[in-house]
């Protein structure tokens, strides 16, 4: 860690490192204040507000894309990597805001808290993907969890909402501590938090037996952390009843955003600083993926509940970024953060068409939301356009091409293969076999059964255009998936 | 000095095991968030302890970041446990969730 | 001396964690997490971090359990049936518990004995060691970033904690 005097200025600290960080924030902040002036009829003006922000905030970032700096002595790092993950989670909580704006007025939780915690949650995952400093690092990640705790809570009258929070709450104050306890370890066995200092301790494998043993449990415990905010099996207990009860939007952002950060964290802790223990972690990371995969498909085969279907779903998806990682070196690391901008598009997109179809005229609970697996039957007979976004998100989740899905598995397994680990690849592919049948079930239900509950989509212009966003993008990577993929790789070696 | 940095850490390491075994055997929320908090207090421990050794005042400072993130985390945990005594008027985890995983 | 000290200091601390986690009425608890950040904090002194073992006092026993105390009370919570409740989980739980004792005892035994062949205290400390000058030096110059950072987290915790709790217009 570099010394540096008191009284400098901010641009010698480095600050170009922490600006789009920076300015997410404040708009946070702004959009907190505007809620406070503006008149109850006004209100509509806030997603747009918070779609400012994410857009400014992308536009610094567009304009430091071929920067390189290090900030504030050796605590947050802007390189390729750090700007490919800030617009991934900037382009996940742009289309987030846009799903939210018809969402959240007709749930009536439309206030400026709601907007300001989804930009504060997306501070706290950029500087976890730009840390390069443990401290650092937790305190995104605490940012991030805390907004999302609050958020997964946000319909505070429902017992479903409450029960989210709590259970999230509850298993992510106790994943935090083991993370602390990790990164307490390492700074005993290497005496600084930098990354930097990490692999000097540890890069090379001539450090001794016994600080190798130190480090080992503290990867464990960092590990631990990590493999909570991924939703990875033994630490996804949270993920179903969270998924479900949470308001849908905020769903589509965990699942999305959060995920994201964690394997973010993960590439710069353990791929960039801590390579040297590689055949360790390998080791415990095969067998969480497999486990992972496994159990997220099966048990996805028998959800009745679209959004505990997706849950599953995406503990599944945890599990082949656990492949991507467990088959490391730059061509799984590069698959790993395709795999993550194919998730963005497909996974919004699914969620987005779920917080989109309301129950129709008829019943006695008309207007609330349809999440029953059945109520997507007949859907295509009569919205054609939401069907037919959905039919592709579908078949994007289940990899078949020519889809943004299909190429980011075809990646994660070819790296698996590529760093010899063909029994891994195998299982992988043999997963999402299985995993064809219950996506494929809801699109077989929207075009080949008849319509049982009425149901309607909702005609919000921001949704659509949401939606409309998703699906391009999800057939652009599937189309034109090579320059995506050298964006990918060039970003991971930006970090080696 | 007769005291030993391991002799320190083994108190942090006990410390931490009880407050993991708080957060798995209790079944109170409130409790499961103190519990939690014993879990803080022995990283904190092991920080001081490791600063004490490597003669830097670094570790010292880091527990004060993780005194706020304690804070942060009790702030808005116990507002969750009052959204959820006010939802189903009980704090306890068994209640709260349905347990279907 | 110190080791007298650090013997009562570290059983106390140890005692009231346990007490924390075995009693049934969440007001015992609390209590006895206030004993238990107050031994941790002699600890402190002991180990010359005399700022960390003020704000240890201050913040979080004077504070943070505090706002759990208020909590208890403003729910009146009562004592539970048991303590610890049984079934297959929580057995799996239990065995989980005792592995990662396990690999924590064997850590520390491990570097007690040969983690970095160094048993005594490496680094002599001045008289300066764990002040507020050299605890706000280091604050204010190298953590500057991380400092700021947490400004953030806190604000969210506390538009995050009103958000929940406030009650509807």
């Amino acid at each position: 860690m570099n010394e540096y005097a008191l009284g400098q200025g901010l641009w010698e600290m480095g600050f170009a490192a922490a600006v789009p960080f920076t300015l997410v924030a404040l708009s946070a902040m702004a959009v907190l204040l505007a809620d406070l002036w503006l008149l109850p009829s006004q209100k509509r003006a806030l997603p747009w507000a918070a779609l400012a922000g994410v857009l400014l905030s992308a536009a610094s970032v567009a304009f430091l894309w071929n920067e390189e700096a290090t900030g504030f002595g050796g605590a947050i790092r802007l390189d390729r990597f750090s700007a490919f993950f800030a617009m991934v989670f900037l382009l996940g909580t742009g289309l987030v805001v846009l799903l939210s704006s018809a969402y959240a007025r007709r749930e009536g939780v439309e206030r400026g808290e709601y907007y300001a915690l989804l930009l504060f949650g997306t501070s706290g995952a950029m500087l976890m993907a730009s840390a390069v400093e443990l401290v650092t690092f937790f305190l995104g990640l605490e940012i991030l969890s805390v907004s999302l705790y609050v958020l997964s809570g946000f319909f505070r009258q429902r017992p479903a909402s409450a029960e989210a929070a709590a259970k999230y709450f509850i298993l992510g104050a106790f994943a935090s501590a083991f993370l602390l306890y990790g990164i307490a370890l390492f700074y005993g066995a290497s005496g600084s938090t930098t990354y930097a200092a990490l692999r000097e301790s540890f890069g090379s494998a001539a450090f001794p037996y016994s600080h190798g043993l130190l480090a080992l449990a503290a990867s464990g415990l960092l590990l631990i952390g990590l493999a909570f905010k991924l939703g990875a099996v033994p630490f996804h207990m949270w993920v179903p009843d969270t998924y479900e009860g949470a308001p849908t939007t905020i769903t589509a952002y965990m699942s999305v955003v959060s995920k994201a950060a964690a394997a973010a964290a993960f590439i710069r802790v353990f791929g960039a600083s801590l390579s040297s223990l590689q055949q360790d972690t390998s080791a415990v990371l095969w067998v969480l993926a497999v486990v992972t995969m496994t159990l997220g498909n099966v048990v996805a085969i028998a959800q009745t509940n679209i959004k505990r279907m997706l849950a599953y779903s995406s503990i599944a998806h945890a599990g082949y970024l656990l492949v991507a990682l467990t088959a490391a070196g730059e061509a799984g690391y590069s698959s790993v953060l395709f795999y993550v901008l194919a998730y963005v598009f497909m996974t919004l997109g699914a969620f987005g068409v779920v917080s989109l179809v309301r129950k129709g005229e008829g019943g006695a609970d008309a207007g609330a939301e349809a999440l029953d697996i059945s109520h997507y039957s007949g859907l295509a007979g009569r919205h054609g356009l939401l069907a037919a976004a959905m039919a592709v998100f579908m078949v994007s989740l289940s990899g078949i091409p020519p889809t943004a899905g299909f190429f980011a598995k075809f990646y994660v397994f070819s790296a698996a293969v590529r760093a010899g680990e063909v029994g891994l690849a195998i299982i992988g592919v043999l997963n999402s076999l299985v995993s064809v049948y219950f996506y494929m079930r809801i699109v077989f239900l929207m075009y080949m059964k008849e319509e049982t509950v009425p149901v309607r989509g909702s005609r919000s212009r921001a949704g659509w255009v949401a939606l409309a966003a998703c699906v391009l993008g999800t057939l652009l990577l599937g189309v034109l998936p090579s320059s995506f993929a050298r964006l990918a790789t060039e970003s991971i070696a930006s970090i080696f | 000095m007769g005291v030993t940095v391991s002799q320190y850490l083994a108190v942090s390491a006990l410390l931490f095991a009880i407050g993991v075994a708080g957060v798995l055997l209790r079944r109170n929320m409130l409790v499961v968030l103190m519990s939690v908090e014993l879990m803080l207090n022995a990283a904190n421990l092991a920080f001081v302890t490791f600063a004490r050794m490597l003669g830097g005042v670094e570790g010292q400072v880091i527990v004060l970041f993780v005194m706020a993130v304690a804070a942060a985390e009790v702030a808005v945990g116990l507002a969750i446990v009052l959204v959820v005594f006010r939802t189903g008027e009980t704090t306890n985890v068994e209640d709260v969730s349905s347990m279907k995983w | 001396m110190t080791t007298l000290l650090f013997v009562l200091g570290s059983i106390a601390a140890i005692v009231s964690a346990l007490s924390v986690v075995t009693r049934r009425n969440p007001v015992h608890s609390a209590l006895s997490l206030i004993v238990c950040l107050l031994s941790v904090a002699l600890l402190f002194l002991l180990l010359g971090a005399q700022f960390v073992a003020a704000i240890q006092v201050i913040v979080y026993a004077g504070a943070i359990v505090v706002l759990f105390l208020f909590v208890v009370m403003l729910l009146n919570v009562k004592d539970e049936s048991a303590v610890f409740h049984s079934g297959i989980a929580q057995k799996l739980a239990a065995l989980a518990l005792v592995f990662v004792i396990l690999v924590q005892v064997v850590l520390v035994a491990v570097a007690g004995a040969t983690w970095l062949g160094k048993e005594q205290w490496l680094a002599a400390t001045g008289l300066s060691f764990g002040t507020v000058q050299s605890v706000g030096r280091e604050l204010f110059a190298r953590y500057l970033f991380q400092f700021e950072v947490v400004s953030v987290l806190l604000l969210v915790a506390i538009v995050g904690a009103v958000t929940l709790v406030k009650k509807k217009q």
